[in-house]
């Protein structure tokens, strides 16, 4: 029992892979519980699929993998905001726009190298087994810096969220979160890339979040339950992987959806057995206040 | 400090609308301090559009508004406002005394948490609004009647003189709005300027100081017994309208196209950020 518990951590790769994975989770919880209370998981989605474009550019010239998806992202979150603003598209127009055709690019560019598919696989579905420590590093600076953020403008973000044209007249500078919230959201998913992959950061993002507000009832519970769930995923995904001999990325994302699905049958008042026991009174409007 | 004689509301010759298009076109009227004024009108009639740019969420194109003297600027101390519910998200997982403590968001700035005093504003604005029970429900869990309380706490948490209340009585039932309408009395007694927007005319020519009726232009501002006339109201709801005539007062019933019989909702204003 203690063996199993203790054996991954002898090697320093799972070191490494514990590390970075916990970053990204971290991160991943607290954004995205703005990212689940303003709709926004595709907009993850579209960021993190665009950045394959920057991370085939930056395998190509042998540059940092990490720096080309950064480069892209940002300019990409931005641009997903200003063409649905600018543009009068809807949202998930613009998010359609940018998923496809940075994505495509990337795939353009590493067709070009010899037996690429190997390669892809590392970057559509992450590496944490591989990761450095020069990556931990930026990993956990962007996250920390994604959390000071966050921190620094909780209720101007909380605030923005729930009631946006209130917020314009106290005052907040609604435009600067609007563009703010995406940007935090796409360097959030690029932190996370090493650890789940282009294809699977969407799961970290949302599952976690959504687990959370099952169980929780205001923001900040939802944040705590959130950040957990997150980092409970991270650990018992790496010992599956560890163990069972699978793959990490896809661990971590099984084991949040499990955490997801135990919170949607047994939650208090919003799982699935509490409403067969308390089937919901209809809604009665008091009129005697 | 504030002269009583200075108007709580003067609008100039006011031209304010969306991306060049003007929806107010040379309004201009003033409200004393301690009144409470009913704003009329049809749908798209500029009734949000008015209240957004005393706001100073929207730049007039022309003309002007001040607030107790002030011109230009957004007065944010001075103004309280409550938007329209249905533009509000009652699932979002806060509670109600977080919504109340976000009306006073705007007196501590960036990075800057809130005080001591920032919550004991709430709980007295919550308290005024007979909320304080239920400070710690979450708002999904409330009733239209306790909702509309709710956004009223929050407009009023840091002791507006103006409150700015954008349909507070849709949706509600009679004795709801009675009591909203109570509680807004009490208000104006303690020297709180209120402005409604409201389709209701009965609330309006029954516990209004004044009434401004709108259709783009302001057709009329006075005393509701004296502007409510079956001209200005004509005037003001066009053809969609159904007049009645009751103990020598005329009323106005909006023709509602809606089959299924849900609530007219003011959303033209809203398409435009």
């Amino acid at each position: 029992m203690i063996d199993t518990i203790m054996e991954p951590w002898e090697f320093v790769f799972m070191q490494r892979a514990l590390l970075a994975a916990t970053f990204a989770a971290l991160v991943c919880s607290v954004v995205g519980v703005f990212v689940v209370l303003r709709g926004m998981a595709f907009m993850g989605d579209a960021v993190a699929h665009s950045s394959l474009a920057g991370m085939s550019v930056a395998y190509l010239f042998g540059g940092s993998i990490f720096w080309g998806a950064f480069a892209w992202a940002l300019p990409a979150s931005l641009a997903i905001t200003f063409i649905s603003r600018r543009a009068n598209l809807r949202l998930d127009t613009a998010i359609g726009i940018i998923f496809a055709s940075g994505f495509a690019v990337g795939i353009i560019l590493m067709s070009q190298v010899n037996n690429y598919t190997a390669d892809l696989f590392g970057l559509l579905f992450g590496n944490v087994l591989g990761v450095s420590w020069g990556e931990i590093l930026l990993i956990g600076l962007v996250a920390g810096g994604v959390l000071l953020v966050i921190a620094a403008f909780y209720k101007e973000l909380l605030f923005t969220a729930y009631d946006a044209t209130m917020s314009a007249a106290s005052g907040i500078p609604v435009r600067f979160i609007q563009y703010l919230l995406p940007l935090l959201v796409g360097v959030t998913t690029v932190a996370s890339l090493k650890a789940v992959g282009i294809v699977l950061v969407l799961a970290l993002l949302v599952t976690p979040a959504a687990t959370a507000a099952l169980v929780a009832r205001r923001l900040p519970g939802i944040m705590a339950f959130s950040v957990l769930a997150g980092l409970i995923s991270t650990v018992a995904g790496l010992y599956l992987s560890f163990h069972a001999d699978l793959p990490t990325g896809p661990s971590i994302v099984v084991v949040a959806s499990g955490l997801f699905l135990a919170a949607m049958i047994f939650s208090p008042s919003k799982g699935v057995f509490w409403q067969i026991w308390h089937p919901s009174p209809l809604p009665v409007e008091d009129s005697a206040v | 400090m504030i002269n009583n004689l200075v108007p709580a509301l003067a609008v100039r010759n006011l031209w304010s609308g969306y991306g060049g298009q003007p929806v107010l076109e040379a309004v201009d009227f003033q409200i004393d301090r301690g009144d409470m004024v009913g704003i009329i009108g049809p749908n798209g009639s500029g009734k949000s559009t008015l209240i957004k740019t005393v706001l100073g969420l929207i730049k007039p194109m022309r003309g002007e508004v001040s607030i107790l003297g002030n011109k230009g600027v957004p007065q944010r101390e001075l103004v309280g406002y409550a938007p329209q519910t249905e533009l509000v998200d009652w699932e979002f997982p806060v509670t109600v005394a977080d919504v109340a403590l976000m009306g006073r968001y705007s007196q501590r700035g960036l990075f800057r948490r809130t005080t001591k005093e920032d919550r004991q504003a709430t709980d007295a604005a919550l308290d005024q609004v007979k909320m304080f029970d239920l400070r710690d429900s979450l708002i999904g869990e409330l009733s239209g009647g306790q909702r509309r309380r709710v956004l009223l706490a929050r407009a009023m948490a840091h002791n507006p003189e103006l409150l700015l209340l954008d349909e507070p009585m849709a949706g509600l039932d009679a004795t709801t709005q009675h009591q909203l309408l109570d509680l807004l009395d009490e208000l104006r007694g303690k020297g709180t300027t209120v402005v409604l927007s409201t389709h209701d005319l009965s609330c309006v020519s029954s516990r209004c100081d004044k009434a401004a009726c709108l259709n783009r232009k302001l057709i009329a501002f006075g005393k509701p017994s004296e502007v409510l006339n079956e001209q200005v109201l004509g005037d003001t709801f066009g053809t969609h309208l159904l007049m009645v005539h009751l103990d020598g007062q005329a009323y106005a019933l909006q023709h509602h196209t809606h089959a299924d019989g849900t609530p007219e909702i003011d959303h033209s204003d809203h398409e435009h950020d």
